[in-house]
């Protein structure tokens, strides 16, 4: 089964984008995948995956970027941060992050570019705890330029959800 | 031919895909109608999958088709197609002559070159057709009439006009013939290879128009071709790019567009092949740069690149420096420019961050020189030949690659930079290593800390004062290292490992170098000499390991940084075969990272770590815990593997079977037991679920079946005092049941008045009684003694009837509190008395008078983390529905057995799939009563503990209707809803279960009655396919039931009372996949939640690093992901509790979801702005 989200959220997918189960596509640690089949190119397909955690610590969202890199070093060989942003908030900074990696899957080896953006979440109550959102889009170079719009459609459009009664 | 951007081979390879789909959906189709044979049932399925295996198989053979008709249609004059193209060219060399002379037959001549090129605001033909000479004066005249009519038709706004690939290969042999000139014609034909000849000149477009179309197509397409593009009824042309007039442009017989968006366009084009712009090197040129340039600025700008371009061509005659291979290509180019690339770095020197990535860019490199022979050969300086031949093969190596993507030579450039920069820093190093082993091996075998001191000294100035501050942290660490308690690492030399570090792996070669002499140095010297552990052994996860070690170090994150090595350490003991190392290194990295969780209040996440370390420790010592440390081993061994194979669900089974085993060895009474509880139950549904995801029906029952007794057990205590309660409740006047009811109603406060005042007087009448007993000790006469003892008797009896009175004022409160627990069913629940008739006695609820706790099984008492149980009330029931043996079973959880068909349809237009993961409400349908295992008794409790029955039903029901293929158009209700239940199996487990006849008399009016105790479970498992997609359903009763009937006479009428009580807990969980999300409900995971981790990086690219799952907050968990009503995705958990108030457990957040949006709006701009400024940007005007 795949994980959850700390908080519920709602988004829009741009056309020609289909929710996959998680764990099938290959991605079991995620709690959402989108995959854009169109620009499906030898045998990768460019994938939206969200992810979600709850903290109570104080990491910076800085040092959950380096998580992120660090966990892609070790699949994945060259792994570059090619670009960081910060964008400060007081209740809801985030950090975009766009890292460049090699990534040798047996057969095939691709470049490949994720696009991440961290949305972090901040009680408003108890500014200890927060809730982290890990947005991310991978696709091969080729395909960057097919889907990197769709993934800002999507990035914009995501929002958190009022509880549901 | 509509097959513009048409890959011939990936087209065959999808056509093959395509195929292999439709043999897997006739095996499908074959499958389900053996499957509905066997069920003797019928379906349209078989016969819809089978006309999708039609469409599949023709439109396979289509695009194989077309492929072959674009490979055929490829000119290639080395091929027989091509000379068939080139003997077709001479067709229209007669065409091509009148054009060149009068032009008369323009229009004839273009029928057969109609390609168009469309620029902004076309106003001429010569804006539109390229390659029409316009020096001559006759020429221009004639475009000049010609643009009234002929200009709507190319422009496309009237009739001819389609255009494809071959009207541009017609016009490339066009232009060539216009170039060659007729005279020149006439002489190739009689030599015979007037085609080549045409060829070579229109290859001046071709040359390079096939590299620059490879891209175009390549994005524009993604390599993949489009189906419209391989139905040609179907075809839409659409727009040309903005970069078809690059072949022209780069021909020389079109001028690059001055617009900022073409200039940069073309000038990233030249970039790629190898032009470096003279103030700016980098692709970081953006058309925003360009937006205020002059004509003239962009102009020279266009100039260059194309002075560049057509420069390249230049290489066309040469190969690569030592290779056959010829330089015009775009490998060659680039595996030259790499080249020199890597030259220039080495001449530039070093630069930092190189060493882990260069690590795996500079492989072949380090194979070559730093081999054994060399290291421990005399010292020498690597001769630059040599090192020039490594940087050559690199550069192979890189070509050989050969990314096709955008940025593929920035990336490139970039590895080679730092490929050469590790290169020279190679070169110093193994210098350094050379004079150091030399110096090694010179002294003793085993160095003095001054000697190592010393060598500091002489390698690393700044060392003594990098070694003081180091202390104090070493010291810390190795506090940390044996506060751990892990035994026999205390001796870890972390002062020396840090040491080592330092030194930049020189030293760690020197130790090595100890090592090979003293092989005793210890554990820590392993641990020491990861620095050369990670030059000398090439698994990825050792370099990584080491670098972030020393990364985290540098942080002063300590832990992190034992985490790191240990894991390096392990990874490299694993590599050699030192399986008792590497468990060693791994119980390291379990303890520390149990610290680290411990320290971010990760009370699981310890505990899971310290499992893991447990089982790591295991292999090192023989370390003999109990059989639970060896349980949790070895089910963390299993998280491991079931990690490692991306298997998260047996992942979940195991963590939670390690961590209760932890749970039990930690288990003191109360909450150890509850951990262990909660995580068993965690592990039969995990595997319960991995059955569902398997398809294994066995191991689900299996799972579930286990859930199952264990609830019965864990419920056994209860249903023990249960009993009891219910057995005196059975037993008491229904007078005292009547007062205590009636009691129950009263405010509290009048009760506790009550009760004081009855208290007092039992006080006082106590008093009296002592008193009077006191004097019948003394001796007294015999009048007094027989009216003391009259008193005392009375008064005797008159303090039983006050005990008796003050604890039915007890057992009302306690009633009440019970009530306000069960606050529904004893609100919806009592009944109302028959109209008319006020009947005594009134039913009773079941009232445990002691202890004041509510029986609700299985639930733990919750703070600090309140495990909410689950309490379904039973909503008002019909009277007469006796005969339903186990409670509570509210109707509407209640699945039928069978669905009945056809299913109502969907509840909504556009429902989010999934939505209800139950089964939908049945109809109401009286669940027959199941046999009890020792029947009803007459009086008092039967005992049948787990004597319940189990029907494997095994039914299915498909129902008729369309097949709704693929995702169900939201907004759009289903007109059909076939549907496929299969009703696995039901448990009823009648735990006890007593009847008892009554019999008294109210007023003189005979009472006739029964109560009815019962106490029980009740599980169903369902399957359910429909097109919202496969459901899985599990629900699970656990209740309490009393029933009474009573009958009275009252001569004139009879009244009939009946009433119900029930109260239980519910378990009930479900799994939903379909094309739209995945919906899991699984309230069941009664105290415990799922965590998310923040891995969607990792996932990306199909790699599963770590998952993880803990347990004891939240009472709930469920998530649900679907497309809603308003074409928005909705995506979240109840276990955070949502925004606001209202989470459960200690997991509640309150965000501001607007501020988010606005990051988010930020983040997709700031995602924008990287990608354009480091991203090479095709076509993005």
């Amino acid at each position: 089964m795949a994980t959850v989200l700390p908080v519920p959220i709602e988004f829009e997918l741009p056309d020609g984008w289909h929710a996959a189960p998680p764990d099938e596509a290959g991605a079991p640690g995620a709690a959402f995948v989108a995959v854009h089949p169109d620009t499906r190119q030898a045998g990768f397909t460019p994938n939206i995956t969200i992810s979600g955690e709850y903290r109570a610590d104080q990491a910076a969202l800085a040092e959950l970027a380096d998580e992120s890199v660090g966990r892609l070093g070790q699949a994945a060989q060259d792994v570059t941060v090619a670009d960081r942003t910060e964008i400060d908030s007081l209740d809801a900074p985030g950090l975009t992050q766009v890292v460049l990696m090699r990534h040798d899957s047996g057969d095939t080896v691709r470049d490949l570019v994720q696009c991440q953006v961290y949305l972090s979440m901040t009680d408003v109550h108890d500014r200890s705890r927060r809730a982290v959102l890990q947005l991310a889009m991978t696709a091969t170079t080729e395909q960057l330029d097919d889907v990197i719009g769709d993934f800002q459609q999507f990035v914009a459009s995501v929002r958190p959800e009022p509880r549901q009664p | 031919m509509p097959f513009m951007g048409l890959d011939p081979q990936l087209a065959t390879e999808l056509a093959t895909e395509m195929r292999t789909a439709a043999a897997g959906a006739d095996e499908q189709a074959a499958i389900t109608r053996q499957a509905l044979a066997l069920a003797g049932l019928s379906s349209p399925v078989p016969v819809q999958l089978m006309e999708i295996v039609g469409e599949l198989t023709i439109a396979s053979d289509v695009i194989a088709t077309s492929a072959g008709v674009v490979s055929r249609h490829r000119l290639d004059p080395g091929t027989e197609a091509a000379m068939a193209r080139g003997l077709w060219a001479l067709a229209l060399g007669p065409a091509a002559a009148t054009v060149g002379e009068e032009l008369t037959d323009i229009d004839a001549a273009l029928a057969n070159f109609s390609l168009v090129y469309r620029l902004p605001e076309p106003t001429s033909i010569t804006d539109l057709i390229i390659g029409i000479p316009t020096t001559d004066p006759k020429v221009r005249a004639a475009l000049a009439r010609l643009d009234t009519w002929l200009l709507p038709v190319l422009k496309g706004e009237r009739g001819r006009g389609e255009r494809g690939e071959q009207e541009k290969e017609d016009l490339l042999l066009l232009l060539g013939m216009l170039n060659v000139g007729k005279e020149e014609l006439m002489v190739r034909e009689e030599e015979g290879d007037r085609h080549e000849f045409i060829f070579s000149f229109g290859a001046g477009v071709e040359l390079l128009a096939e590299r620059v179309e490879a891209d175009r197509r390549f994005f524009e397409y993604g390599l993949l071709p489009d189906i419209a593009d391989l139905l040609p009824e179907d075809y839409d042309s659409e727009d040309t790019t903005d970069l078809d007039w690059l072949p022209a442009a780069l021909a020389g017989r079109a001028e690059v567009p001055l617009r900022p968006v073409a200039v940069l366009e073309f000038v990233k084009l030249a970039m790629r092949y190898g032009y470096r712009r003279d103030d700016d090197y980098g692709s970081k040129l953006t058309a925003k740069d360009l937006r205020d340039e002059s004509r003239e600025a962009l102009a020279l700008l266009a100039k260059k690149a194309m002075t560049y371009l057509r420069g390249t061509t230049l290489l066309a005659n040469t190969v690569v420096e030592g290779t056959e291979r010829p330089v015009f290509s775009s490998t060659a180019i680039t595996a030259q420019i790499r080249y020199g690339a890597a030259r220039g770095a080495i001449t530039d020197g070093a630069i930092a961050n190189a060493a882990k990535r260069a690590d795996t860019a500079f492989g072949p490199l380090r194979e070559q020189f730093l081999t054994p022979e060399v290291m421990q050969g005399p010292p020498t300086k690597m001769s630059r030949a040599a090192f020039d031949r490594a940087v050559m093969a690199e550069v192979g190596h890189i070509a050989d690659y050969e990314p096709s993507g955008a940025r593929r030579r920035t990336a490139a450039y970039s590895w080679v930079h730092q490929a050469g920069s590790l290169a020279e820093q190679r070169e110093r190093m193994l210098s350094v290593l050379l004079s150091w082993r030399s110096h090694a091996l010179a002294g003793p075998a085993m160095m003095t800390k001054s000697e190592q001191h010393k060598a500091f000294a002489e390698f690393h100035p700044d060392l003594p004062k990098e070694l003081d501050d180091f202390m104090g942290d070493a010291d810390r660490l190795n506090k940390v290292v044996k506060y751990l308690g892990v035994p026999g690492y205390e001796k870890i030399k972390l002062t020396d490992a840090y040491r080592l570090h330092l030194t930049n792996d020189s030293l760690g070669r020197g130790v090595q170098v100890q090592m090979e002499h003293r092989p005793s140095a210890g554990f820590g010297y392993v641990l020491a000499g990861l620095g050369v552990v990670g030059v000398f052994f090439p698994p990825a996860a050792v370099i990584g390991g080491a670098m972030q070690a020393i990364q985290a170090a540098a942080n002063d994150d300590w832990t992190g940084a034992l985490i790191s090595a240990a894991g390096a350490v392990a990874s490299v003991a694993s590599a050699g075969g030192a399986v008792n190392a590497a468990r060693a290194a791994y119980a390291v990295q379990g303890a520390a990272i149990a610290a680290r969780a411990i320290d971010a209040g990760d009370t699981m996440g310890a505990v899971t770590a310290v499992a893991g370390a447990v089982a790591g420790d295991l292999g090192v010592t023989g370390f003999q815990n109990t059989s639970r440390a060896i349980g949790a081993g070895i089910a963390t061994v299993g998280v491991v593997d079931a990690i490692d194979e991306g298997d998260l669900l047996r992942a979940v089974e195991h963590t939670a079977s390690a961590v209760g085993q932890v749970g039990t060895m930690l288990g003191a009474a109360g909450e150890g037991s509850m951990v262990t509880d909660t995580l068993s139950r965690v592990e039969r549904f995990a595997r319960a679920a991995r059955g569902v995801r398997d398809e294994d029906p066995v191991l689900i029952a299996s799972a579930l079946r286990q859930e199952i007794v264990g609830l019965a057990s864990a419920a056994t205590g209860f249903v023990t005092r249960t009993v009891e309660n219910l057995n005196d409740f059975a037993r008491d006047e229904p007078e005292t049941i009547a007062r205590i009811d009636e009691l129950a109603e009263l405010p509290a406060v009048e009760l506790d008045r009550e009760k004081d005042a009855l208290a007092a007087t039992a006080n006082t009448r106590g008093e009296r009684l002592a008193d009077i007993e006191a004097r019948l000790d003394r001796p007294v006469d015999s009048e007094e003694r027989r009216e003391l003892t009259r008193e005392r008797d009375y008064l005797r009896y008159e303090l039983t009837g006050l005990v008796t009175e003050l604890r039915t004022i007890e057992t009302a409160q306690q009633t009440q509190e019970f009530r306000a627990q069960l606050a529904p069913v004893t609100e919806t629940e009592r009944p109302a008395p028959v109209p008319g008739v006020e009947l005594q006695p009134r039913p009773v609820p079941i009232i445990p008078p002691s202890p004041p706790r509510p029986p609700v099984p299985n639930i733990p008492p919750s703070p600090p983390r309140p495990l909410v149980p689950i309490v379904q009330p039973s909503p008002p029931r019909p009277p007469g529905a006796v005969d339903d043996p186990i409670l509570p079973s509210p109707p509407d959880l209640e699945p039928p057995a069978v669905v009945v068909n056809p299913s109502p349809p969907q509840a909504g237009p556009g429902a989010m799939p999934g939505s209800d993961p139950i089964l939908p409400p049945p109809p109401p349908q009286q669940v027959p009563p199941v046999a009890v295992g020792n029947g009803a008794a007459q009086d008092g409790w039967d005992v049948a503990y787990l004597e319940g029955e189990r029907e494997e039903k095994g039914e299915i029901e498909v129902s008729p209707g369309g097949w709704a293929w693929g995702d169900t158009p939201s907004g759009k209700p289903a007109e059909n809803n076939p549907k496929v239940t299969v009703v696995l199996d039901e448990y009823h487990f009648n735990l006890l279960h007593s009847n008892e006849q009554q019999e008294f008399g109210i007023f003189g009016n005979p009472v006739n009655g029964t109560v009815d105790n019962r106490i029980g479970l009740r599980n169903e498992n369902t399957f359910e396919l429909d097109q919202n997609g496969l459901m899985f359903g599990s629900k699970l009763a656990l209740g309490v039931e009393r029933k009474t009937e009573h009958t009275a006479d009252f001569g004139m009428a009879e009244a009939k009372l009946e009433t119900e009580i029930a109260a239980g807990a519910f378990a009930e969980g479900g799994m939903t996949l379909n094309g739209n999300g995945v919906e899991a409900k699984a309230e069941y995971l009664l105290g415990l939640r799922f965590g998310g981790t923040l891995e969607a990086d990792i996932g990306g690219i199909g790699v599963a690093v770590t998952g993880e799952a803990w347990a004891g907050a939240g009472a709930e968990g469920m998530f649900s992901a679907g497309k809603g009503e308003d074409g928005r995705w909705h995506f979240g958990s109840s276990v955070g509790g949502g925004m606001g108030v209202g989470g459960k457990g200690g997991f509640m957040i309150t965000i501001d979801p607007d501020e988010v949006s606005d990051t988010a709006n930020e983040a997709a701009d700031a995602i924008g702005t990287a990608i354009t400024s480091y991203l090479y940007t095709p076509f993005d005007n």
